[in-house]
C-alpha cells in the first residue's frame, strides 16, 4: 500500500501542475543562487585586484600623517573633500587609502595563517594516520583536546601576554590556533587510503615511507583540506581582525580593518565613517567568501546537497 | 553507565592538566618568569624568594606537578598590581561573565530557533531565504564591530539603552547580542537541516495521518526531535561563547573576568592571565562534560565509544 503525502498529488493533472510549479520554482532558486554566486566572484576579484595593486591606485600614504586634514568627512558630505573620497581619520591619513592597504594586510594575513596551519595539521594528520595510530594518534588527539578547552581569543589573549603582540606572533597563532581542524580531516582521510591497493603495491615495489607518504597519501587526502581552506580563509581573516581590534594582532601604525575599527571606536561620535567603512568592507568580504566557499563545499561533498 | 561516567570525568581531569601544562609553559615562555609576575621594581631578595616559592630552579617536571599541586587549591600566585591572589580576583567576576554567557546563549537560541524553524516550514520561499540570508549576515559581520554599531544607534543616537558598566538587564542586553552573534547563525542552521530531516520522518506522515493539524504535528513530533542537535553544537559553542564574552566585556566595559584578564595584559600582570585561561577551560570542560552525560542519558549508544 502506497501513503499518499500530499492530498493533491491524486490526479493526473495536479501532478503535472504541482511539478511545474515545483520545476518554476527550482530554477528561480538556481537562478538566485547563481547571481549571488557571480556577485560574491566578481566581488572578490575586485577586492584581491585593488588589494595587489593598492600603491598604484591610491594617492596618498596609508601612514602619512597630515594633522592640518585631521578628521576630514568622507567626499559626499559638508566640509568632505574628494581628494579623501572616505574622510580621513584622527592624524589625516586618508580612509580610503588605509583600508585598501588594510586589507592587502588581511588577505596576506588569512593565507599566512592558513598555509601556517595547514601545513602544521596536515603533516600531523598523515603521521597519525599512516603510522601507529595508537601513539600518534592518542598524542596529537590528546594536545587537540587540550587547545578545545582554551577557546580562540582567550588562548591568543595568553600568548600575548607572555611573548608580546607582532605580526609573527599573530600568524603563529592563528595557525597552531586552526591545525587540528586540518589534523582531524587529514587523519581519517590517510586511515582509508592507508588500506588502498596502491599503497600495498607502492610498498611491493620497495618504495620508502616518505616516498609513498610525499607521492601516494599526500595528494589522494587533498581533497577534504581544499574545503577546509575555503572554510578558514575567512574566519582567520575575521580572527585577525578581531586581535588587532583588541590590541593582540597588528599594532599601529599599520593598517588593518580590525585596528582601524578600533583606533576609530573612540571618535564614533565625531567620525562615524572610521568604524563603519572598515566593519563593513570586512563583513563584505567574509560574506562573500562563505557563500563561495558554501557553494564549492556542496559541489566536493554532495551528501550536504541532499538537505538544501 | 557509571563506567562511563568515571571515564568521561577521567578524560576532563586529563584535559584540565593539559591546560595547566600549557598555563604554566606561558610563564616560561616569557623568558624570565620573575620578571614577568613581579613589578619591575622588586629588588633581587624579593625575585629569589618568589624562585624559592615557585621552584623555578628546579626542572621542568618538578616545577609543573609542583605548580598543579598550587593550581588544585586556587592558588596562581599574587597579582602585583592587586597585591591579592590572582585567582580569588578573577573568580569573583566569574559570575557576571557566565551571566553574560547564558544571555548570550538565551538570544541565539531565543532568535536562531524560531529562525531556524520557520525557514525549515517555509522552505524556498522568501521567509526561508530572509532567514537564510540573516544567518549568512550574522557569520559574516564582525562581533567586535557589531558591538560599535550597536553603541553609535542603540546607545548615542538613539539613547534607548547603557553603553557601558554594568547593572540591570539593561545592561546586559547589547554585549548579549555581540555574545549571541557567532552562534546564531549555527543555531539557525543546525536547526533547520535537523527539521528538514525530522519532517520527512515516518512517524510525521503518521501524525499527519491520524488527522493532527500542523501545529500539533510540529508541536509534539517535530520541534524537540529535532532539537537534538542543537545540544550537540552548544558543546562546541561554549568555547566561542567564551571568546565572545571577552570581547563583549572589553568593548562594553562589563565588568567581567575576561575585562579583568584584558587589563592584566596591559599591566603585564600574568599571574592574572593564568588563572583567567584555567577559569575559562575549567568552565568549558565542565560544561562539554555535563553536555556529554547529558546526552548518553537520552542516547545510551554514546556510551560505547
Amino acid at each position: 500500500m502506497k501513503v499518499r503525502t500530499r492530498p493533491e498529488s491524486g490526479t493526473a493533472e495536479a501532478t503535472t501542475a504541482s511539478t511545474r510549479r515545483l520545476t518554476r520554482a527550482a530554477a528561480a532558486a538556481r537562478r538566485r543562487t547563481r547571481a549571488t554566486l557571480i556577485m560574491s566572484a566578481g566581488f572578490l576579484t575586485v577586492i584581491v585586484l585593488v588589494s595587489v595593486l593598492a600603491p598604484w591606485i591610491t594617492w596618498h600614504d596609508p601612514l602619512d600623517a597630515e594633522l592640518v586634514n585631521r578628521l576630514q568627512p568622507p567626499g559626499w558630505l559638508d566640509g568632505g573633500s574628494w581628494s579623501y573620497p572616505l574622510g580621513t581619520d584622527s592624524t589625516g591619513r586618508d580612509l580610503f587609502t588605509r583600508m585598501l592597504f588594510g586589507v592587502r594586510l588581511s588577505l596576506l594575513i588569512g593565507l599566512a595563517a592558513v598555509a601556517c596551519g595547514g601545513i602544521i595539521g596536515v603533516t600531523a594528520g598523515i603521521l597519525a594516520g599512516y603510522y601507529d595510530e595508537k601513539i600518534a594518534a592518542v598524542g596529537f588527539g590528546r594536545v587537540a583536546d587540550i587547545q578545545q578547552a582554551i577557546p580562540f581569543v582567550v588562548l591568543a589573549l595568553a600568548v600575548v601576554a607572555s611573548i608580546g603582540p607582532s605580526f609573527r606572533n599573530l600568524i603563529l597563532i592563528l595557525g597552531v590556533g586552526s591545525w587540528l581542524f586540518y589534523y582531524r580531516i587529514v587523519r581519517g582521510e590517510v586511515l582509508k587510503i592507508r588500506e588502498e591497493s596502491y599503497i600495498d603495491a607502492a610498498k611491493a615495489m620497495g618504495k620508502s615511507d616518505a616516498g609513498i607518504l610525499i607521492s601516494h597519501v599526500l595528494p589522494n587526502s587533498f581533497a577534504p583540506v581544499i574545503v577546509i581552506v575555503t572554510l578558514f580563509v575567512p574566519r582567520l581573516i575575521m580572527f585577525a581582525a578581531a586581535l588587532s581590534f583588541l590590541g593582540l594582532g597588528v599594532q599601529p601604525p599599520q593598517a588593518e580593518l580590525g585596528l582601524m575599527i578600533s583606533e576609530g571606536r573612540g571618535l564614533i561620535q565625531q567620525a562615524w565613517w572610521l568604524t563603519v567603512f572598515p566593519g563593513a568592507l570586512l563583513a563584505g568580504i567574509v560574506l562573500a567568501m562563505n557563500t563561495l566557499g558554501d557553494w564549492l563545499r556542496e559541489r566536493l561533498d554532495p551528501t550536504l546537497r541532499v538537505r538544501q | 553507565m557509571l563506567r562511563f561516567l568515571v571515564r568521561r570525568m577521567l578524560h576532563s581531569i586529563l584535559v584540565l592538566l593539559g591546560v595547566l601544562f600549557v598555563v604554566h609553559g606561558l610563564l616560561l615562555l616569557t623568558g624570565d618568569p620573575t620578571a614577568a609576575l613581579l613589578p619591575p621594581d622588586a629588588d633581587e631578595e624579593v625575585r629569589e624568594n618568589l624562585r624559592q616559592k615557585h621552584g623555578l630552579d628546579d626542572p621542568f617536571p618538578v616545577q609543573y606537578v609542583k605548580f598543579v599541586g598550587r593550581a588544585v587549591r586556587g592558588d596562581f600566585g599574587d597579582s602585583f598590581r592587586q597585591a591579592r591572589p590572582a585567582f580569588e580576583f578573577v573568580s569573583e567576576k566569574a559570575g557576571e561573565t557566565i551571566k553574560l554567557g547564558a544571555v548570550g546563549l538565551a538570544i541565539s537560541l531565543a532568535v536562531g530557533g524560531p529562525l531556524g524553524a520557520l525557514s525549515a516550514l517555509r522552505k524556498g520561499t522568501w521567509i526561508d531565504r530572509t532567514a537564510r540570508m540573516v544567518a549568512a549576515m550574522g557569520q559574516a559581520i564582525p562581533d567586535f564591530w557589531l558591538g560599535i554599531m550597536l553603541i553609535l544607534i542603540l546607545g548615542v543616537n538613539l539613547n534607548w539603552l547603557p553603553i557601558s558598566g554594568s547593572g540591570d538587564w539593561r545592561h546586559l542586553l547589547m554585549p548579549g547580542l555581540v555574545v549571541a552573534l557567532p552562534t546564531l547563525p549555527a543555531v539557525v542552521r543546525i536547526y533547520r537541516s535537523s527539521l528538514i530531516g525530522v519532517l520527512d520522518r515516518d512517524y510525521v506522515r503518521a501524525a499527519r495521518a491520524r488527522g493532527l493539524n500542523g501545529t500539533q504535528v510540529f508541536g509534539r513530533h517535530v520541534a524537540r526531535n529535532a532539537a537534538i542537535p542543537i545540544v550537540t553544537v552548544l558543546a562546541f559553542e561554549v568555547g566561542s561563547i567564551m571568546s565572545g564574552a571577552l570581547i563583549a566585556e572589553v568593548i562594553f566595559a562589563y565588568p567581567g573576568m575576561g575585562r579583568v584578564a584584558y587589563q592584566a595584559i596591559i599591566n603585564r600582570d600574568i599571574a592574572v592571565v593564568q588563572a583567567y585561561v584555567f577559569m575559562v577551560s575549567l568552565i568549558v570542560v565542565t560544561t562539554n562534560m555535563l553536555l556529554d552525560i547529558t546526552y548518553s542519558m537520552l542516547d545510551p549508544r554514546v556510551r560505547v565509544r
